[in-house]
């Protein structure tokens, strides 16, 4: 157990230093901080518009925010920085070098999924963090708008958490497609096909068993006032993504380096 | 006998319906430097690739330090500094850098990372960009990354790939003193015998995914007397190649005038002259001669062996 440990913590910190001076890193700062100021602009000048008077700012604002994240930024977010990080890999061709490291070869998938799985859940913590920033700054700069006098820090934080396990199928398949193929392109072209066939379908009656309308329903649930923490779309997002990381890595042990 | 580090038995390989290796029986012992030669498409990355793991053999057994891969992989890993191809290297980070990344998968000392730039000499560039590096340097670098455990045994394929001849001399001298001075055993493979030659102390030659010699450099050197040119100047060049290769001879064509022919003994050089006189081929000169190293290995790896002077002989009793 000590020398998994061992592995793990060795490993994840190679793969760490090898985002230093690429985009990877500041892809997960930059992209949920985009969406979010982008609806900080949008407040800033349109707000009385959009706003009732009266009525709780967060709840829309909040709102806007997580639909926006759920349909586009985290589908097209999680595309980009799994074929980003894989990327490095098939184009420094380390694949042989790191599976002829004297660690076991599951490590070798794992130790990469865990580093791109802690950007996508720094991504989050970014999103949520600058997402109160923003509406405290509204409250700040336009007080007329009364994003000073509510707080809701709790709901917020669980909408950001709900996203985040929604989008964790899509993470874990975005992440096998790129660690199987070199080509970048092909990875995120996939990722852009599936979130336009969740676009196109989005009134089927089935769109709710997609994986890539997962995101978007975790995030509705946030404008449910009686809504369990957990909604179906999650359940299934965690229990796909572990079943398919299990997978994933049985057959990465396997793996033939030519 | 000395202590064998990596030992293979009836080693195969596969890809497809496409046989790569064929019963290789492979021995390097410890303290050598050993040379795996053989030309482009023989086998000698596949056989790499499968001594480190990274594929899995259709048939036989490959022992790391006496102990099984398959059961000891990580064990042998662990004591194995390895250059396969090019070096994996991260463009974008520094020399220092792509070291400190294999430093912590390895999870060795940090010191280590300043004793393998020494070694290699490029402590100067260690803070430069990769992308920047010239290609002798990348070499070096993928040679300092493989040191980094401090292993015992250090497999490099082909590592004076794509250097101009200063680097393969540097290169050349960075394996002597790894192996003399820091007593490192390095497998070494290459397609090119001229270049490993003054290197190696054992070696083995690979031609179409089997093995065609193993032994030292001396036993290699004992085979080499074994083995004569005879060039033959003629009237004919294409009928004398063609009565030749009837009668079993490995001929070649030189120039024109020329061909050379591979023969056992001075005996056999009077057979082929009597053999093309009787062809009615005009024989105005005999050139005899010892093969030397690189011949040998251009012979092995893409002629048939020398035929017997009997077989010679017989057809000179048919003729007459």
């Amino acid at each position: 157990m000590e020398a998994t440990y061992t592995f793990l913590r060795c490993g994840v910190s190679a793969e760490a230093l090898k985002i230093k001076n690429s985009w990877a890193f500041w892809l997960s700062l930059l992209a949920p901080l985009s969406i979010v100021s982008m609806n900080f602009l949008v407040f800033y000048f349109k707000g009385d518009r959009i706003l009732k008077p009266g009525v709780d700012p967060w709840f829309t604002f909040a709102g806007n925010n997580f639909t926006a994240t759920a349909q586009l930024l985290a589908p097209m977010f999680l595309a980009l920085i799994t074929a980003l990080v894989n990327g490095i890999e098939h184009h420094a061709n380390g694949w042989k070098q790191l599976y002829a490291a004297p660690m076991p070869r599951w490590m070798v998938f794992l130790n990469k999924y865990l580093l791109v799985l802690g950007l996508v859940l720094l991504t989050f913590c970014t999103f949520c963090l600058g997402l109160f920033a923003a509406g405290y700054l509204l409250g700040w700069l336009k007080p007329a708008l009364g994003f000073q006098y509510y707080d809701h820090v709790q709901s917020i934080s669980l909408g950001g958490f709900r996203v985040f396990i929604g989008s964790l199928f899509i993470f874990t398949l975005q992440f096998c497609i790129s660690y199987r193929f070199k080509s970048i392109g092909l990875s995120i072209g996939l990722g852009i096909l599936f979130i336009m066939a969740f676009l196109i379908g989005s009134r089927w009656e089935y769109i709710g068993y997609y994986p890539y309308s997962w995101p978007y329903f975790s995030a509705s649930a946030f404008y449910m006032k009686a809504s369990a923490v957990f909604v179906p779309q999650m359940w299934y997002s965690l229990g796909s993504s572990i079943a398919l990381l299990v997978l994933a890595i049985c057959h990465s042990v396997k793996k033939q380096v030519q | 006998m000395n202590e064998l580090l990596i030992q293979t038995q009836d080693l195969h390989y596969q890809y497809g319906r496409q046989k790569i290796l064929q019963g290789l029986h492979l021995h390097i012992p410890k303290g050598s430097i050993y040379g795996f030669l053989g030309p482009n498409g023989a086998g000698k990355t596949t056989t790499i690739r499968l001594l480190l793991g990274l594929l899995q053999p259709t048939r036989g057994s490959i022992h790391l330090f006496g102990k099984e891969l398959e059961l000891h992989r990580v064990g042998g890993l662990q004591r194995i500094g390895t250059l396969i191809e090019t070096p994996s290297l991260y463009n974008h980070l520094t020399g220092q850098d792509n070291l400190e990344v294999m430093r912590r998968l390895l999870g060795v000392g940090k010191h280590r990372i300043d004793e393998v730039l020494e070694i290699v000499r490029l402590q100067q560039d260690a803070h430069r960009p990769v992308k920047h590096y010239s290609l002798g340097m990348c070499q070096r670098l993928g040679i300092a990354l493989a040191l980094l455990s401090d292993p015992e045994l250090l497999i490099l394929d082909e590592p004076t790939n794509g250097l101009d001849p200063s680097g393969i001399r540097e290169m050349r001298e960075l394996l002597i003193s790894l192996n003399q001075e820091h007593g490192k055993t390095i497998f070494l493979s290459s397609h090119l015998l001229s270049e490993i030659e003054k290197t190696v102390t054992h070696l083995s030659i690979l031609h179409q995914g089997t093995l065609r010699f193993e032994g030292t450099v001396q036993e290699l050197h004992q085979l080499e007397k074994h083995g004569h040119l005879l060039e033959v100047e003629v009237s004919n060049v294409l009928s004398a190649k063609e009565i030749l290769s009837v009668n079993g001879c490995a001929v070649e064509l030189v120039d024109a005038q020329k061909v050379r022919v591979k023969v056992r003994n001075k005996e056999a050089v009077a057979l082929v002259n009597q053999l093309l006189v009787q062809h009615g081929i005009q024989v105005t000169g005999l050139l005899y001669g010892q093969q030397s190293l690189e011949e040998m290995f251009l012979s092995i790896t893409t002629q048939p062996e020398p035929v017997a002077t009997e077989t010679m002989v017989r057809t000179l009793l048919t003729l007459s």
